[in-house]
């Protein structure tokens, strides 16, 4: 798939081609890529954030250009993009900002976060969308995630359910798939046996390992393969998963070391500084540091080339005392309140409650810190440019559950596939006067599908729709302005 | 205006969508400007003509697809099956099978599903035979083997003794592995199987210990397949009918009425072939339901919270400014269903009739007693009386789960009486290809009045009258199921073809008469059977009904003394509808798929 430079060439060749395919030396191979300046595989992130969007300090303001715009200005959400003092650098070249996405769920606005990588509307009595989402299209489908230890990770701080409102990743016909909450367990699905010393003593416990875990793997397998044999053909299918499966494992166990200046395994994350992880149960002072330990770990994940596709589903800071200084119910008090002016209520006239802006920026804004913390760490890792993180949430106007115009922001360098350092703003999809347009003929929507499609043509896979929705219309077609 | 503080609502006509805000003047300018917007034509039909509420079998529906790259896929070309008979299949054991399995099996009392991603529900049931094991689901199983496998080696001495670790290791792994190995799988092991397994000790102990070979044999069965998946496929070559092998039977038996792996009485009845008549089945069903503390407790406390979703409190939450003490009362709604449902089995009718008509419960906490307006003072031992509240429709744990974050929910609730309770299949607005626009907002109008749109808009009003005349009979109740501030209006007439149709003041009034109902009785034993045959859709439906033809005259065996429940089946009894799936003829019958 990848061009072979002389570079790699030399590489290989001097690793031996037998050899070259396994994932140690493939892990080398990406750091001599790096030396030699040869385009890196591109990795894909998805962020989900919760509360919908304070459009007043998020939108493009009338001295905006497409591309000379301010987002240091005070209040603005968007300025953790911008803040080098904070972050190392300014981001603000590395972002797309779009305007007047909708999430064509038909759902309420909190079951919408399924449709942001399935293009899908959630099926009600079901309780999931009708099609995989692009990261397991991509990972799996497209077979883009076999070359690395792990095919693709779902992070999530606070709430491990699989409920259409809580999950982004879904595998075939929408099953939705499980995110991890606990840093350490995420630690451990990502890094367990990829730092050996060389100290001969750890490396032959490694080897043991190794050895022994292959040795379950293969009795297992022989184990599923024993039943499968007796069974009919859609029972048989329940056990093809599970040996998919396996090899996730095997994946794992065979990477034994990783080199080069890419990748620094790191420590594992302090369990002490999160003794409580769920959401409702305690966990909630905790999610910031969850957070950061998540974000963390996926950015060396990434340039250690563990795996290209990641998924990490953010939580709020509902509790006394936060460090946001926001009430301690940021769901009641913070994204119920907000009374939007015309800028976030779809073009309808009103005057709002600029202090209510202000607080769900001040939400919006951690949110985008999160984000820039991601960048700042991928960017020190030499890989923001080959990375694609694409930021959204389930709402646009939260108080209203409103599925349209929610907040899409695109960052890192995508290979050069999408031209950055932009704000777009996508045509109204309804007259500002109708307020419930959605489902009228003259609705004409810019669906997140586009953005899918787009996504999924920077990674090379000729698709031209994605999606599952009544109009065929809304599932078709690239985002060309993103070139 | 009304007199109560000005609410602001900010509604969406969605039937999960209302919502509002506890407003201040600034939301009253906000709805002024939006007041003039008046609904149209709300609902909307994009492709397809379907307007109405008509029944569908479950299942049944098509998704629509439009044909994109994520792949929908369609189960269509498949002709329904008409069949009695379950197809022979395997069933992935749950997460709490999957704990009960390996606790009764190692002996340890340290939980090790916790981290497990939820089991993917078919119906609302953790039963589920299409459950699988994914990328991420493989490793949480590896990681809880390794943990139990641990365990195994600490306690070597009861579990792998051996008096000479070093010249018997062989010797004793060999019976390690048939005495554990035979356990987990619930059958005897096959002698390819022991083999496998002895080469399995053999890559950990050679060169290291006995203990470590043991670790790694331990490690291996408890993510085997034999382990993880319960058959159903007898002996029969694929294509034929088959019956259940008396160690299946034994394993279908215990899983659906404990959630755990047979016991040594029960493997020894599988042994003698005392499984195979309706008899011997409901003799062994006698035995796992009876005593004190029977081992069945906690299965069919889940089959309830999972029937009626409230299995979904613990991840229930309230707007704290609009219910300040959900937070604190929250635990005590959890443990009032476990002691309610264990109070009607143990000392009262156990029937599905008083589960929902009781005029009593059984909350040991005072704060929830007290919003209940309930008294122990009068009340038998463990109960507490209560004036108005009837059944556990009326309870705080079924009232919080279907509500808002800070308001009620009617159409929630009205779905959920409809879908669960009474078998009134309500098609989603999804599978409708309806596209649900929002509603302008409306400061000066009640709930019932904000969803006046639902009836007099044909469209709506297809689906909502029914489902909002069960939903507003709560409206006596809050989003945390506390006596609502006036003016309430919980007065509602049902009419959709039942047993129960009629005037009801109120949702107590609603629930005696559903209490009293054969459509409810038959609808809580179709439940029964998803939540044991673990699905739902239209492949099982003529087995579903072959199940509640049989279940209309079900009575315990005469064969069987065991049993002292007042009521039959039929008659409402939860444990002899779960009785009667046990014993129903085709229990052992699977047809070829």
């Amino acid at each position: 798939m990848t061009r072979l430079t002389p570079t790699r060439r030399a590489f290989l060749r001097a690793m031996g081609a037998g050899v070259a395919a396994l994932p140690f030396s493939r892990l080398l191979q990406s750091s001599v890529a790096q030396a030699a300046g040869e385009t890196l595989p591109l990795k894909f992130v998805t962020i989900y954030h919760p509360h919908g969007l304070a459009a007043e300090l998020w939108a493009m303001r009338s001295s905006d250009s497409e591309s000379a715009f301010d987002i240091a200005y005070p209040n603005c959400s968007l300025q953790p993009f911008d803040d080098a003092a904070t972050y190392g650098k300014s981001f603000k070249d590395k972002l797309l900002v779009i305007e007047g996405i909708d999430h064509l769920s038909n759902a309420n606005g909190h079951d919408s976060a399924g449709t942001i990588l399935t293009g899908s509307t959630i099926d009600g009595s079901k309780r999931r969308p009708f099609n995989s989402s692009l990261d397991q299209f991509l990972a799996v489908t497209k077979n883009l995630g076999s070359e690395t230890r792990i095919t693709s990770v779902n992070l999530g701080v606070g709430n491990d359910a699989t409920d259409p409102g809580l999950t982004l990743s879904y595998g075939d016909g929408g099953t939705p798939l499980p995110k991890i909450i606990d840093p350490v367990a995420a630690f451990h699905l990502l890094f367990d046996g990829l730092a050996v010393s060389s100290n001969p003593v750890d490396m032959a416990a490694a080897t043991r390992k190794q050895k022994l875990g292959q040795s379950v793997v293969d009795f297992v397998r022989w184990d599923v393969n024993r039943l499968r044999t007796g069974l009919a053909a859609p029972e048989q299918q329940k056990l093809d998963q599970h040996l998919t499966a396996l090899h996730e494992i095997e994946k794992q166990l065979s990477a034994g070391a990783a080199g080069g200046p890419l990748c620094a395994v790191p420590a594992a994350p302090d369990a002490t500084k999160f003794p409580s992880l769920k959401q409702y149960n305690g966990g909630e002072p905790y999610f910031d540091a969850i957070t950061d330990a998540h974000i963390d770990m996926l950015a060396q994940a990434l340039a250690c080339d563990v795996t290209r596709f990641g998924t990490l589903f953010l939580n709020d800071l509902s509790y006394a005392t936060n460090p946001l200084g926001l009430p301690a119910d940021n769901h009641g008090a913070v994204a119920h309140t907000y009374n939007a002016s015309a800028v976030g209520n779809n073009g309808v006239m009103q005057t709002g409650d600029p202090a209510s802006w202000q607080r769900l920026a001040m939400f919006n804004r951690y949110a985008y810190g999160k984000v820039a913390r991601l960048m700042q760490k991928l960017d020190q890792l030499g890989i923001l440019d080959s990375t694609i993180i694409y930021v959204t949430s389930d709402m646009g106007n939260p108080s209203l559950h409103s599925t349209r115009n929610v907040p899409t922001v695109l960052a890192g360098g995508v290979n050069g596939k999408f031209r950055m350092g932009r704000r777009l703003k996508m045509a109204p999809g309804c007259p500002t006067s109708d307020l419930w347009c959605p489902g009228k003929p003259t609705y004409t929507p810019t669906t997140n599908s586009k953005i899918l499609v787009s996504i999924a043509q920077a990674f090379g896979v000729e698709v031209d729709t994605f999606g599952t929705q009544p109009d065929p219309k809304d599932v078709t077609g690239a985002l060309s302005q993103l070139a | 205006m009304k007199a109560i503080p000005v609410r602001v609502t900010i509604v969406r006509l969605h039937w999960y969508a209302l919502r509002f805000t506890r407003g201040c003047a600034k939301f009253r300018a906000m709805a002024r400007q939006l007041r003039f917007f008046e609904p149209g034509v709300l609902v909307l039909p994009l492709l397809t003509g379907l307007a109405g509420c008509q029944a569908q079998s479950p299942g049944g529906s098509s998704p629509g697809a439009s044909g994109a790259a994520g792949g929908a896929s369609s189960g269509a070309g498949q002709p329904v099956s008409t069949s009695p008979l379950l197809p022979a299949r395997i069933r992935r054991l749950s997460n709490a099978e999957y704990e009960n399995s390996a606790q009764v099996l190692v002996g340890s009392a340290e939980p090790v599903t916790a981290a497990f991603a939820p089991d993917t529900r078919q119906s609302g049931y953790t039963i589920n035979d299409a459950q699988r094991v994914d990328s991420v689901l493989v490793k949480q199983i590896a990681n809880a083997a390794t943990q139990l496998a641990a365990q195994v080696r600490v306690k070597l001495a009861t579990l792998a003794p051996c008096a000479d670790p070093v010249t018997q290791a062989e010797a004793c792994a060999k019976t390690f592995i048939q005495s554990f190995a035979t356990r987990a799988y619930r059958r005897p092991l096959a002698a390819d199987e022991a083999q496998k397994l002895l080469e399995l000790f053999h890559v950990a102990a050679d060169g290291a210990s006995y203990a470590d070979g043991i670790e790694q044999v331990a490690s291996g069965v408890l993510q085997s397949a034999a382990f993880l998946y319960l058959t159903e496929t007898g002996n029969a070559a694929p294509g034929r009918q088959v019956t259940l092998t008396p160690y299946e039977t034994a394993s279908a038996i215990s899983y659906l009425v404990t959630a755990g792996p047979p016991d040594a009485e029960l493997l020894s009845s599988a042994a003698n072939g005392q499984l195979e008549t309706p008899e011997q089945r409901s003799t062994a069903f006698s035995r796992l339901v009876s005593g004190a503390d029977p081992a069945s407790r906690e299965r069919v406390l889940r089959v309830i919270q999972e029937w009626l979703g409230t299995d979904r409190l613990p991840d229930t939450a309230k707007d704290s400014v609009v219910y300040g003490n959900f937070a604190a009362l929250k635990p005590a709604m959890l443990s009032e269903t476990a002691d309610f449902v264990d109070h009607l089995l143990a000392h009262k009718s156990g029937t599905v009739g008083e589960l929902l008509g009781a005029n009593w419960t059984a909350t040991k906490d005072t704060g929830l007693a007290q919003l209940y307006e309930g008294s122990a003072n009068g009340a038998a031992e463990g109960e507490i009386s209560l004036p108005a509240r009837r059944g556990i429709l009326n309870q705080g744990a079924f009232l919080s789960v279907y509500a808002h974050a800070s308001e009620t929910g009617p159409v929630l609730r009205g779905v959920a009486i409809e879908r669960r309770v009474v078998c009134i299949d309500v098609p989603s607005p999804s599978t409708l290809k309806i596209t649900v626009p929002p509603l302008p907002v409306d400061s000066s109008k009640t709930m019932r009045e904000r969803l006046a749109t639902h009836v007099s808009d044909p469209m709506c009003a297809s689906c909502h009258t029914n489902i909002d005349a069960f939903g507003f009979a709560f409206e006596l109740y809050n989003g945390m199921g506390q006596a609502a501030p006036p003016p309430v209006d919980s007065h509602t007439t049902l009419s959709v073809g039942k047993d129960f149709d009629g005037d009801y003041a109120d949702s107590n009034q609603l629930a005696t008469a559903l209490s009293n109902s054969a459509a409810v009785r038959e609808c809580f034993a179709r439940n029964v059977f998803r939540a044991s045959a673990g699905r739902s859709d239209d492949q099982v439906s003529a087995s579903e009904n072959a199940f509640i033809d049989y279940w209309r005259t079900a009575s315990v065996p005469s064969g069987d003394a065991g049993s002292s429940h007042p009521a039959t089946a039929v008659e409402g009894s939860i444990l002899e509808t779960l009785r009667a799936f046990i014993t129903s003829p085709t229990f052992t019958l699977r047809r070829a798929q």
